[in-house]
């Protein structure tokens, strides 16, 4: 095994779990395990949450500026061994390294704008809100916040939180996947290098039971989460019930819409990226792709085009360089994937494309691998148009006009993201105006949200007040403390 | 040599025309004591080309970019060719100039097929593939100047 069983990381000490139940981590592009994961014990998680527990106080009288300066040091190490991170997360993951640079490069942008937190975090004040009276606000931090991050951008995720709550005072508990945990394993090797103080950042790994022992932990003051719409329900009832704060986001079904006017070459190139990067497992994947107008002419050249340019993607180990789309991360992701393109040719959707019969560049293991597959003439009823299916396939459907593709996406219960292509801006107005999802693009097909914005979501895609990354993140990592002064 | 589409496969081409064409510029230097002074700014600029492409990609590439998708028609098959010791500056000056004339199409088709969905790469190569046109220029002057007399 290339990396062993990985270790907690509990008040800034590399230690062994106890647990005797494990899971094992498999590079799912070649099929081989690579390492093992621990489902650690109630003890473990609660011995992390102590840890950073007692290391609260100190790390709150520790001055942003100088809390900031351990940002700027992970920020070096991250960069120097940027190419180190990428590829440990394609081996995990199996996602091309293209897309782990990407997911680097993001990691990366969230710390360079969480250690701006000397800025971020300044209150407000007035003087004289009656003669001799002051008013001002201070952002003070909680205390421990706790991460349960997705299997889909193991690296990234976590960093849309971690370094606003610990910049901001904070301290912090993880619980990275089971199924992809290597990736936070270096990033705290890189933190531990950065001389960070014992117990702020601490690693807990396991599956649905520390989770949800971290959920109910008293201690905790909230908890991220990003995953499925059904977990997302009960991380955010849970924490509501137990009086934490908590980011929740949940799944998606995101749709992309190709106006009359669309430049088809361009829409297409982008659209692939959007269907069927990272395997079409991420929540901003698009799902449906809807052709507005009568012009049966206009939808058979998009959906030729489409097709040939699915039909031509490489699929084949992440690591080499001219692959496009590398594997599902796992076997069982990968059958949940070939349920719903058998229930969409139940359902009498026509599969134009069926990624079922696979090809593959270099003699690889098909376990884990499946090509791109469109559906086209798809109904709106249909499972494969409502469920969120995070796998390579791509539903192409047809509305009338603006509108009925706007009803369409108002009809699904997910807000995650929506798309409109269109060389007319009176639309793309409408559009941005109308649709009601937590992010928009205009001529984009993964509307990824960069650091020092938000990464919205509406509806079944996310449950709380204040998103992930820039702002919004540190307005969740702090607490408003309002004070009233008069002298005498 | 298949077609290139991913960012990461012609980035890597990049760094290999440029590097391996540095290498190859230095070597004729040193053959050649006429073409040293040029010949070794050509090696020092290509190394800077490698670093600014490079660069370019490594700062926008990010999980909202289709860097899987951003080239069209791309062939990553540029060879640099190995030193022939006997071969006479006139005879090295043409070589030159085949091979950057190569390397100028290679830019411009990645810049143009890029700009679209990678336009922070495609403005990079698009100022290197005019560069490339000067050093042509230059090249082929040197070359029409009597330079085996």
């Amino acid at each position: 095994m290339e990396f062993g069983r990985v270790k907690n990381f509990i008040d800034g000490e590399w230690m062994e779990s106890e647990a005797k139940e494990t899971w094992q981590i498999r590079n799912p592009a070649l099929d081989i395990v690579i390492g093992e994961v621990p489902m650690s014990t109630d003890a473990e998680v609660d011995a992390a949450v102590r840890s950073a527990k007692a290391a609260f106080p100190e790390w709150r009288r520790t001055p942003p500026v100088s809390r900031a300066r351990y940002l700027h040091r992970l920020i070096q190490l991250l960069e120097a061994r940027f190419e180190d991170m990428s590829v440990v997360q394609t081996k995990e993951h199996g996602k091309t390294i293209d897309e782990s640079r990407g997911e680097t490069r993001r990691g990366i942008e969230n710390c360079e704008v969480a250690a701006g937190i000397p800025s971020l975090m300044m209150g407000d004040s007035l003087q004289d809100i009656a003669s001799g009276i002051d008013e001002y606000v201070i952002r003070e931090p909680l205390g421990v916040f706790a991460c349960i991050p997705p299997f889909n951008f193991p690296f990234m995720v976590p960093l849309w939180f971690l370094p606003y709550a610990i910049a901001a005072g904070n301290t912090f508990v993880i619980k990275p996947s089971p199924n992809d945990p290597l990736s936070q394993v270096k990033l705290h090797e890189l933190l531990e290098e950065t001389g960070i103080p014992e117990g702020v950042v601490n690693i807990v790994h396991g599956g649905a039971k520390v989770a949800e022992r971290l959920m109910k932990h008293e201690d905790l003051k909230g908890v991220t989460f990003v995953g499925s719409t059904p977990i997302a329900r009960v991380v955010y009832r849970t924490c509501g019930e137990t009086g934490k704060r908590v980011i929740a986001q949940g799944g998606a079904k995101n749709f992309l819409v190709v106006m009359p006017d669309a430049d088809l070459d361009f829409t297409v190139a982008s659209m692939m990226t959007s269907f069927y990067g990272n395997a079409g497992q991420r929540c901003l994947s698009g799902a449906n792709a809807v052709v507005v107008g009568k012009d049966n002419g206009f939808y058979k050249r998009f959906v030729e085009a489409f097709v040939e340019a699915a039909r031509k993607i490489k699929v084949g180990n992440g690591l080499e360089e001219g692959i496009q789309m590398g594997p599902l991360q796992s076997k069982g992701k990968k059958e949940r994937v070939l349920g719903y393109i058998e229930k969409g040719v139940a359902e009498g959707a026509r599969l134009a494309l069926d990624g079922r019969k696979i090809c593959l560049q270099g003699n690889l293991p098909q376990t884990c691998f499946l090509n791109p597959s469109v559906f086209v003439d798809v109904g709106q009823e249909m499972a494969i148009a409502t469920e969120e299916i995070f796998g390579p396939v791509a539903c192409l459907m047809r509305a009338e006009d603006m509108d009925q593709a706007i009803d369409m996406i108002h009809a699904s219960p997910f807000g995650n993201a929506a798309s409109i292509y269109t060389a007319n801006g009176g639309w793309a107005r409408e559009f941005e105006y109308k649709v009601q999802t937590g992010n928009i693009g205009i001529n984009i097909g993964i509307v990824a949200p960069m650091a020092f914005f938000p990464f919205s979501g509406m509806k079944d895609s996310f449950f709380g007040i204040t998103h992930g990354q820039g702002k919004d993140a540190v307005r969740f990592f702090t607490e408003n403390k309002v004070v009233i002064r008069r002298w005498y | 040599m298949m077609e290139c589409t991913t960012a990461a496969s012609v980035i890597t081409h990049v760094s290999k025309i440029e590097l391996d064409s540095a290498k190859l510029y230095e070597q004729w230097g040193k053959l050649h004591e006429k073409l040293r002074d040029s010949f070794e700014a050509f090696a020092k600029a290509n190394r800077k080309n490698e670093q600014r492409v490079k660069r370019a990609y490594y700062s926008v590439v990010s999980d909202a970019l289709e860097t899987g998708f951003c080239f069209k028609e791309i062939r990553a098959d540029i060879v640099i060719p190995e030193v022939s010791k006997g071969a006479s500056v006139s005879e090295v000056l043409n070589r030159a100039v085949a091979l950057e004339k190569e390397i100028r199409e290679f830019y411009g088709k990645a810049a143009n097929s890029s700009r679209a969905l990678l336009a922070d790469v495609s403005r990079q190569m698009e100022k290197v593939s005019q560069e490339r046109t000067k050093r042509v220029e230059q090249l082929q002057s040197m070359a029409a100047s009597n330079p085996d007399s």
